[in-house]
């Protein structure tokens, strides 16, 4: 058959057999290979140390939020809110900051935010369990320096170039997170005659609105939470004026 | 309605708690995020035209076969993509000094799309593919700032107003201080922007079986396509990143495996290299390539033989 072919095909046919390796310059893209292997193996190495860390840290931030979720049913008196307090930060910095600072080791540098997926969502929880542990236990507010000085990690301002630090979006939100448990430990206080502490939680969360209020937020996630700690006060303020209304009836009935 | 008699929300004094500390906080915390996302969109918006003008540098490139200039105007448009304030540069100046991490999703497609622009230029010009160094070669400038400085105080203030250098002092000291600046490219982002490569190479070498002037380039992009698709199969498989343009390259490799294919048949049948006089050949190779092709990835069309590629689906 090939017998029957012309030069010119003859030399195609011939082009299609012959290896053309080095002359397209392949080799780059055999070598290629090989190194981006040995970085896929490295980042494999990376992801599944920060994976088992992650996930001690998941396990001490829900053993203290499993903790502070008895104070719905023991807010009964200052004593008994200010242990649940004490206890809370205790075991955040017992357990949850000697993590993050693991974290922070295993971290590469300068690449905060390719692996804070895996702990973001915990940090979150943290700073939630310190703000209302805080808030327990003197009724005041958990500014950022305060959370980063508990968890032991710099702030954003502070930050060097490497390494964990504590994001602004990520204590905002636990701070909305505080407000909507405030939001449910208002009803329970009355629910427990202690009238004191829903004066305490409503200076609070009006501070947070107010913070939050002079911020503009993209239409993100952290504007949705922002919103919804707007029904927080709410509530928090129907349960307010439920007892003004409560009082001033007892009043003029007396 | 009992139960209030010793109830007094008033009791205690309730701390204020907005103070100037929480207040400064809550303005840092404003100032942050304002930072933040107005960087955000600004590079944003310049990673959609980067992606746009390189889209349109490719459709240049695909006219090689019928307008000679093409390559020296998808040049010339490569260069003021890469040398423009609104597009590389811009992209440059904007990411100097930042969190790298926190911007590589928004910018990791634009810079694939630029290398995918810039590696066809370089196979039709040169008939190779840029090395890794190469490519990253192409996306670092030198920046001079000229200041005349009569007044250094007003220099150094200039230098802050214009580009944020962090190194005032020197810039008052000496007339010119240059910096350097990039756009950081990964081998992730390299070997992404191959994998799209591939697909142009499939779309420009199918059209090239009734050209015998090009068959040339045919059998290179054959053979190209071939390996680093044998290549890439070993390794990026089961990467996540690669899922669906691994997929979608290996429609190209079989589609140009069948134009080959469908080309050496034409030569042992006639005995010589068929040409665009051949309507029997035009004819037959219509809507017939591509018969091999195994349909997976969710990537391509699925339908009867009749209404499958003209040579194009399955690639973006």
């Amino acid at each position: 058959m090939a017998g029957s072919l012309s030069e010119a095909a003859k030399a195609l046919v011939d082009e299609f057999k012959r290896n053309r390796l080095t002359e397209l310059g392949l080799e780059v893209v055999e070598s290629m290979a090989s190194q981006f292997q040995t970085d896929l193996d490295t980042e494999v190495d990376v992801r599944n140390e920060l994976r088992t860390v992650s996930r001690a840290l998941e396990k001490a931030t829900k053993r203290v939020l499993h903790i502070l979720q008895r104070i719905h049913l023991e807010a009964e008196s200052d004593e008994k809110t200010t242990k649940l307090g004490e206890t809370g930060m205790d075991l955040i910095i017992k357990d949850v900051a000697p993590i993050l600072a693991q974290i922070g080791e295993k971290l590469p540098p300068s690449e905060y935010y390719k692996y804070a997926d895996f702990f973001r969502f915990n940090v979150i929880k943290s700073v939630f369990a310190i703000g209302l542990s805080k808030f327990l236990l003197d009724g005041s507010f958990a500014t950022v320096q305060f959370v980063a000085s508990i968890l032991q990690i710099p702030t954003a301002e502070t930050r060097k170039s490497g390494g964990i630090f504590l994001e602004w979006e990520e204590y905002l939100e636990g701070m909305i997170d505080v407000g909507q448990e405030l939001a449910r430990l208002a009803k329970n206080c009355v629910i427990l005659d202690n009238y004191g502490l829903v004066a305490k939680i409503h200076s609070y969360i009006s501070t947070l609105t107010f913070g939050f209020s002079g911020m503009n937020f993209k239409n993100d996630g952290l504007r949705r939470r922002f919103d919804s700690l707007k029904y927080d006060s709410r509530a928090i303020e129907e349960v307010v004026y439920d007892l003004k209304m409560q009082k001033s009836a007892a009043k003029s009935n007396s | 309605m009992m139960m209030m008699e010793s109830s007094n929300p008033e009791a205690a004094p309730v701390p204020v708690l907005y103070t100037t500390e929480v207040a400064e906080m809550f303005d840092k915390a404003k100032a942050y995020l304002d930072v933040k996302r107005n960087k955000d969109d600004e590079i944003f918006h310049l990673t959609k035209d980067i992606t746009y003008e390189s889209k349109r540098i490719i459709f240049v490139l695909h006219r090689f076969f019928i307008y000679d200039d093409a390559c020296r105007d998808a040049k010339r448009k490569l260069n003021m993509l890469l040398d423009s304030d609104r597009y590389f540069l811009g992209l440059a100046k904007a990411l100097e000094g930042e969190d790298m991490s926190l911007h590589y999703r928004r910018y990791t497609h634009c810079v694939q799309e630029c290398i995918e622009a810039m590696m066809f230029l370089h196979f039709i010009e040169h008939r190779k593919i840029p090395t890794y160094e190469d490519v990253k070669s192409f996306l670092v400038w030198v920046i001079k700032d000229e200041k005349c400085n009569t007044d250094p105080s007003a220099t150094e203030k200039d230098a802050n107003d214009d580009d944020g250098s962090d190194k005032p002092q020197e810039i008052s000291t000496t007339t010119t201080s240059s910096r350097t600046l990039t756009v950081p490219l990964s081998l992730t982002d390299y070997m992404l922007g191959i994998c799209d490569f591939t697909g142009e190479l499939m779309k420009a070498a199918i059209p090239t079986l009734t050209k015998p002037k090009w068959h040339s380039f045919l059998y290179q992009v054959f053979a190209l396509v071939r390996e680093i698709y044998a290549q890439f199969a070993g390794i990026c498989a089961e990467n996540r990143l690669f899922r669906n343009k691994m997929s979608v390259m290996r429609a190209s490799v079989i589609k140009i495996e069948a134009t080959v294919y469908r080309l050496k048949m034409k030569i042992l049948v006639y005995g010589r290299i068929p040409d665009s006089t051949d309507l029997q050949c035009i004819e037959y190779e219509e809507g017939d390539y591509g018969r091999g092709r195994v349909n997976r990835g969710g990537n391509m069309k699925t339908g009867n033989d009749d209404e499958r590629d003209r040579g194009d689906s399955g690639v973006e």
